[in-house]
């Protein structure tokens, strides 16, 4: 049941032509005698030229126009997509324009809120539903338009060709929604120069022209219809005889038979490379001429814009079928291909050597390439599967033997199978086709074809076999004058590829190959003698090839009349793509994919004795002696060609010569075994010489392929796998440059790319036995902000113990949280660590000392255990303490670190550690001792603080950072005055402290704080922390209590509080100590007094004056803290 | 056919509704003042016609700025009606092609947002009136049915000058002079006494003429229309709106074209 119709339908405009003042009226026919209908759910398409009638069709559709003559019959809701936004007033918004205009598109009653709402979905505005809409660009009021238009919910669409408006995401997601609305079976009807979007959406299609329906059907019919009529009409010709049809068009070619096409889209074309603009260009961008037009031949010249003659195409019918020949006339059009864009439907592809099937479309836009380069025969045929509606067999042959044929599939956006048609050398191309109903006869001639290509094979085989070649075994070597190669054949496998043995020679930055020579092979008994003159450059050489205790020599005697012109010269084997991994002396690696160009594979070991290709499947593998220690090259061609390249290039002084020779022996060891056990020997002499020193039981050994430094200890080794030492740069990401100074020493000169202008020396030397001294050094050309200066060990997990100055420590306790288990040390100051080893492996490891040797006070210590799937590794990491100010390197070298590493059962702390710099304040039986950002109290000898004492903590970026990390500079100090100055790490922050004696009994601490950039500074604290011995505690007129005996375990949650509020005097008091106040006399009311135990680590109590305002601070100075602490001795 | 059409227009009457709102929030889109000039317009015509008249003029009537006002307020509206209805197709040729709902709902919408402004104002000037003589309140009833009648004759008017304006582009300029012309034969600015007998002739000639005496006497002297005067103005509607329908029906077809 249709419920379009159109019967007979006359439509004329009364149009006023004006001109030169005088005013004529005409009548023209936009519609002439239209008849068509239109079914339920279906999808319609529109084509043709722009004043075709496609509009006016729409419109007498929407009963927008009235038919003249004829009628028109349209039954169901109606919306039209012809002019986006009729009735939009740019002054109101997206939604008010939506509510003003929904009844006047039909939207009306109960849906009307739920559609606005759909339509406001759709269009995606975001906030911008409520702007005007003269300030939505094109693509927003787009969307609201359609969205307004689709959301009508019509039983019937009309679609203008508005698709095309907008911006990409905007027509994505119209044509998605017209998509949707199809499936749910409205009909429509769209008027389109998209001719995929027909193809796709369109169940059938008219063409219109002039006002009359040119052709009905399938879109595909009547798209390939209408290109017949677009394009230049003088470059546009026809060839038609009984079923097939074959139409020229403006540079592109395209074929039907019985109706059906069998090209798609724009049909058969040919680009090319134009290198002037480094791109490529079509046919189809040409501007052609019909020269010769008869009922059986086509003559099309296609020039360029300049008008020179780019290609001449000749078409003509014969009795078979179409034969079509493209000549390029211009020079500098590279690589031409004629590209052939055959129907989807096409599912078989055959050759001479077999039938495959094409495969599924699986990219979007990119080419599939179906065959393996290497097509043989000289015909392709195609065709469709038994059900598809009569797509008639095609048959293509290529006339010339230098063209050769590449099959692909484009992606599924174009959907077309394409048989590509590579010119090779000549600037001609020929092909012909054939066509055939009957698939039958197709397969027959395949058959026919296969074994006359399989018999002239076998013939020109066997007369080569008897001609040129040499046998060993399973091995022959053929030299074949017809193909002018050289090739190497396993068990009738061919292990070489195009010409095979061959000879490069670069004269005048040029190379040549034998092909360009004048060749004489012959068969001397078991030898073949290959005799080659390249009369241009006077060169003669001649080839022995023959069969030695089961290696393949290669001799050549070489002869130069004019030596001064050769700059390079090599010989080699081009051998089967299939080999995938290669060796170089001990290198061995996968060859890397093809790229455009032929690409050299970078070897360590240039001159090595032996290299070749490892085997692969059924493929030997081939090694070939390099005696002389010429430079071994090794490369991968480029994807056309498709081959792996092994050579030797000798060198410049054997090229210089006018006469010499020179041997190569290629062995096949099918023993693998051999093969990798002399691959790992050399690999190990490398190591041991190149990268290791030794002195006594220890081995440092710098690996250049996994790039780390390993440490071994009588052959264990210590150091992690994955690397041992860690510089503040990464080894990993650095060019190795490794230098073995002597047989203690090696240099590591580690260059970045990112950024280019640093790099990095590592020099590890045996001074001692078993003692290795690390040196690491920047150089870099541009200022560089090095915040974080460290050196890194990474361990096996074969230590148990540590202990540094101050303490000892398991790292058998340690618990995991989240792979890593940190060691938490009271005093992280400490420039040195000593490990031991578990009870198993005393023997084995003994133990290790880690330390830094300059500036004992400025580093710091961290250590922990990680767990890296299941391996267990020990960190050792020691980072230099520095300022902001002291962050930033000026240009030039610069020593970071210098330390060592000592191995054994002997190893012992050595040196002792002076004592820090540390200031003391005295009277009576009260003593302070001020070092490093920490302040202790004594009275009467006795400790009253515990660790750090008297500091102050501030908090930033969520990180906390304590007084006794800062690196602390004393300015003054006076008989009862300490003045130091601190400078923060991480945070651009100093603080200035002031502490006084006042009297016998108290002290007087002031903070200033210093902020040199702007820092967000979360908490900022003034902390006493006192010995566990105090039980006490109180808040002076407010609260008291006693101290638990617990602390936390973990660290980042709150230890034991006791006390958070108000209060300017805290006191704790013990029995055996004096009682100790501690009052904030600054004043300031935003600092709350906490009192708390501190955790696990120090287990002591803890008193403090908190300020956590989370302030952003400016530059500037700010007054943070001032106290009193007094001591009250029991009387 | 003509049954059909009108069935149409009445389910499509929120069409028609949205239509004329959308021109009338149009109409004062981003003035200041928005719909407040419906009141202000009139009142502001009326002090300078006040000035003129009285004071220049020395026209010896009691109460003359009511006078006018109540003659000048249904003028404006219909002049604004039959000019902006001339070019409704023309401005709107967009919505024409998504038009689902019949075409002389343009037109029409046109003359409905006129009236919509129009009763705006009047609802503001009203108790100006009352105030001034309480038995208008009495009239309010017959004043309905002169706006209703006006209504008609102004839609069919606007039909007849909206399709012709499509053909013939003179129209919207030969009524701009028009309008002009037509405010000084209509009895609005004087009252039918002030003219000498042989020229009152012609007053009665004049088809609206017949609708501003009606608002006169309801609004400034609260009395009925004359029954003459009514029949007059009834019969015009009619033969107005027959008219434009009639003329709108015949040219629909070439109209589209045109647009």
């Amino acid at each position: 049941m249709s419920i379009i119709e159109l019967d007979h339908v006359w439509e004329k405009y009364r149009i006023k032509f004006v001109s030169r003042g005088r005013v004529d009226w005409e009548e023209v026919w936009a519609l002439k005698d239209i008849s068509l209908k239109v079914g339920r759910g279906e999808v319609l398409g529109v084509i043709g030229h722009n004043g075709a009638g496609k509009s006016t069709l729409l419109k007498l559709v929407s009963g927008m126009l009235m038919a003249d003559k004829g009628e028109v019959k349209v039954s169901g809701k109606v919306s039209v997509l012809m002019e986006l936004g009729a009735g939009f007033n740019p002054e109101f918004t997206g939604r008010e324009n939506i509510r003003l205009n929904a009844s006047m598109y039909g939207l009306e009653g109960q849906i009307l809120e739920r559609q606005i709402e759909k339509v406001i979905d759709f269009a995606d505005l975001g906030k911008f539903i409520d702007a005007p809409i003269k300030y939505y660009s094109q693509g927003m009021y787009t969307r609201l338009a359609f969205a307004l238009a689709i959301f009508v919910e019509p039983d019937i669409l009309l679609i203008d060709d508005i698709l095309a408006v907008g911006d990409e995401e905007a027509r994505r997601k119209c044509v998605q929604k017209v998509f949707e609305l199809k499936n749910a079976g409205k009909t429509i009807i769209l008027a389109s120069h998209d001719m995929e979007l027909v193809h796709k959406l369109c169940d059938r299609a008219i063409l219109l022209e002039a006002g009359q329906i040119l052709k009905e059907g399938l879109p595909e019919e009547v798209t390939s219809a209408y290109f017949e009529t677009i394009g230049k009409k003088s470059g546009i010709a026809v060839l038609q005889k009984d079923k097939l049809r074959a139409v020229f068009n403006n540079g592109r070619v395209s074929l039907s038979y019985d109706g059906l096409p069998l090209t798609r889209g724009f049909g058969a074309n040919v680009p090319f490379f134009v290198p002037r603009i480094d791109a490529w260009s079509s046919s189809s961008n040409l501007d052609w001429q019909v020269k010769s037009f008869s009922s059986d031949r086509i003559d099309a010249e296609g020039r360029d814009l300049e008008g020179k003659i780019i290609q001449v195409w000749t078409m003509g019918l014969s009795d078979t079928g179409l034969e079509w020949q493209v000549e390029i006339r211009d020079k500098n059009c590279l690589r031409p291909h004629i590209d052939l864009f055959f129907n989807r439907l096409y599912a078989h592809w055959e050759t001479v050597t077999g039938r495959q099937d094409f495969l599924p479309f699986s990219y979007k836009d990119k080419w599939q390439q179906l065959d393996d380069g290497n097509i043989r025969g000289d015909c392709i045929g195609l065709t469709s599967t038994e059900n598809d509606s009569g797509l008639a067999g095609v048959l293509l042959t290529k006339k010339t033997d230098e063209s050769c044929f590449r099959v692909f599939n484009t992606g599924y956006e174009e959907e077309s199978r394409v048989i590509q048609l590579h010119f090779g050398r000549t600037d001609s191309a020929n092909l012909s086709f054939r066509f055939f109903e009957d698939k039958e006869a197709l397969t027959l001639l395949f058959e026919e074809a296969r074994n006359n290509f399989l018999s002239a094979t076998k013939n020109k085989r066997r007369e080569k076999l008897i001609e040129c070649a040499i046998d060993l075994g399973d091995t022959r070597l053929l030299a074949d004058t017809e193909e002018k190669a050289v090739k190497l054949y396993f068990r009738d496998l061919e292990l070489t590829r195009h010409s095979g043995l061959h000879t490069s020679i670069c004269v005048d930055d040029a190379w040549y190959d034998h092909s360009s020579a004048e060749r004489k092979f012959r068969k001397e008994g078991d030898a073949l003698l290959l005799e080659f003159f390249w009369p241009d450059f006077g060169l003669s050489q001649e080839w022995r090839l023959y069969f030695r205790e089961g290696l393949l020599c290669w001799d050549v005697a070489y002869s130069n009349s004019r030596p001064q012109k050769i700059q390079a010269l090599k010989f080699g084997l081009l051998l089967n793509p299939k080999y995938r991994r290669f060796f170089c002396g001990w290198q061995q690696e996968s060859f890397p994919p093809y790229s455009e160009n032929w690409r050299d594979i970078a070897l360590f070991v240039p001159g090595a004795p032996l290299f070749g290709l490892r085997k692969e499947d059924a493929l030997p593998a081939i090694a070939i002696e390099n005696a002389s220690g010429d430079d071994c090259v090794i490369q991968n061609s480029d994807r056309l060609s498709g081959c792996r390249v092994l050579q030797l290039s000798l060198p410049e002084s054997k090229i210089r010569e006018e006469k010499f020779s020179f041997n190569m022996k290629i062995g096949f060891p099918e023993e693998e075994t051999m093969l990798c056990r002399y691959l790992d020997e050399e690999k190990r002499k490398i190591d041991l010489e190149k990268y290791s020193i030794i002195s006594g039981d220890t081995r440092v050994f710098a690996d250049p392929e996994q790039k780390a430094v390993r440490i071994y200890y009588k052959d264990n080794e210590v150091t992690r796998p994955s690397g041992g030492l860690h510089t503040t740069f990464p080894l990993r990401d650095a060019n190795w440059q490794l230098e073995r100074r002597s047989e203690k020493e090696i240099v590591l000169n580690l260059y970045y790319e990112a950024p280019s202008w640093l790099s990095q020396v590592l020099t590890l030397t045996l001074t001692q036995e078993d003692h290795l001294a690390v040196k690491c050094e920047i150089n870099n050309k541009e200022p560089l902000r090095l915040d974080n200066r460290a050196f890194r060990l990474e361990l096996k997990d074969r230590y148990q113990y540590w202990s540094t100055a101050d303490e000892r420590g398991d790292f058998s306790l340690n618990q995991y949280v989240q792979e890593i288990s940190p060691v938490r040390l009271k005093k992280n100051k400490v420039p040195q660590v000593i490990l031991e080893s578990k009870k198993e492996d005393k023997n084995n490891i003994g133990r290790l000392l880690f330390a830094a040797d300059t500036d004992p006070h400025r580093w710091s210590l961290g250590m922990f255990k990680g767990k890296d799937g299941q391996e267990e590794y020990i960190c050792l990491n020691l980072s230099r303490n520095s300022t902001k100010s002291e962050a930033l390197i000026s240009p030039g070298s610069h020593t970071y670190f210098q330390g060592r590493i000592m191995l054994g059962e002997s190893v012992e702390a050595g040196r002792s550690v002076s004592a820090a710099d540390t200031s003391v304040l005295e009277r009576k039986s009260l003593r302070l001792c001020f070092a490093e950002g920490t302040g202790r109290i004594f009275w009467k000898g006795a400790e009253l603080t515990e660790s750090l004492g008297l500091y102050s903590s501030v908090r930033s970026a969520g990180i906390w950072l304590d007084s006794a990390q800062a690196v602390w500079s004393q300015e003054k100090r006076g008989e009862n005055r300490i003045t130091c100055r601190g400078e923060w790490p991480c945070v651009p922050i100093a603080q200035a402290w002031q502490i006084e004696l006042i009297d016998e009994t108290t002290l007087s601490w002031e903070i200033v704080l210093e902020v040199y950039e702007e820092a967000l500074l979360e908490i900022k604290q003034a902390n006493l922390m006192l010995s566990n011995k105090y039980k006490k505690w109180a808040v002076t007129g407010l609260n008291q209590g006693e101290f638990c005996d617990e602390y936390t375990r973990d660290y980042d949650i709150l230890p034991f509080r006791f006390w958070y509020g108000p209060g300017d005097t805290l006191e704790a008091g013990a029995d055996s100590l004096p009682r100790i106040i501690f009052r904030n006399t600054s004043g300031e009311k935003a600092l709350k007094a906490v009192v708390e135990n501190t955790d696990y680590l120090y287990e002591a109590r803890l008193l403090q004056y908190q300020k956590a305002d989370n302030l952003k601070m400016r530059p500037g100075r700010y007054p943070y803290f001032k106290g009193l602490i007094k001591v009250e001795p029991k009387s | 056919m003509f049954k059909e059409r009108i069935r149409k227009i009445y389910s499509c009457r929120k069409a028609l509704w949205d239509l004329a709102r959308k021109q009338l929030k149009a109409k004062y889109a981003g003035s200041r003042l928005g719909l407040w000039w419906a009141v202000v317009a009139p009142l502001l015509l009326a002090a300078s016609i006040n000035f003129v008249f009285s004071a220049v003029f020395k026209v010896q009537m009691p109460n003359y700025t009511l006078f006018v006002l109540s003659g000048l307020i249904p003028w404006v509206f219909s002049s604004c009606a039959l000019t902006e209805c001339a070019t409704s197709f023309l401005d709107n040729a967009s919505l024409l092609k998504q038009a689902t709902f019949p075409r002389e709902l343009i037109p029409l919408s046109s003359v409905l947002a006129n009236l919509l402004n129009f009763l705006i104002g009047l609802i503001f000037l009203l108790p100006v009136f009352i105030i001034f003589n309480p038995r208008v309140v009495l009239g309010i009833l017959p004043l309905a049915a002169a706006i209703g009648l006006h209504f008609f004759f102004l839609a069919g008017l606007g039909l007849i000058f909206s399709v012709t304006t499509v053909f013939l582009r003179d129209l919207v300029h030969f009524l701009s002079v028009a309008f002009t012309a037509w405010f000084w034969v209509t009895p609005i600015f004087y009252s039918l006494d002030m003219l000498p007998d042989h020229l009152r002739v012609f007053a009665f000639l004049n088809p609206m003429t017949y609708f501003v005496v009606s608002y006169q006497d309801i609004l400034f002297k609260a009395d009925l229309p004359a029954l003459r005067v009514l029949s007059v103005a009834a019969a015009l509607s009619l033969a107005a709106l027959a008219l434009g329908y009639g003329v709108f029906l015949k040219e629909e077809a070439a109209l589209l074209k045109r647009l």
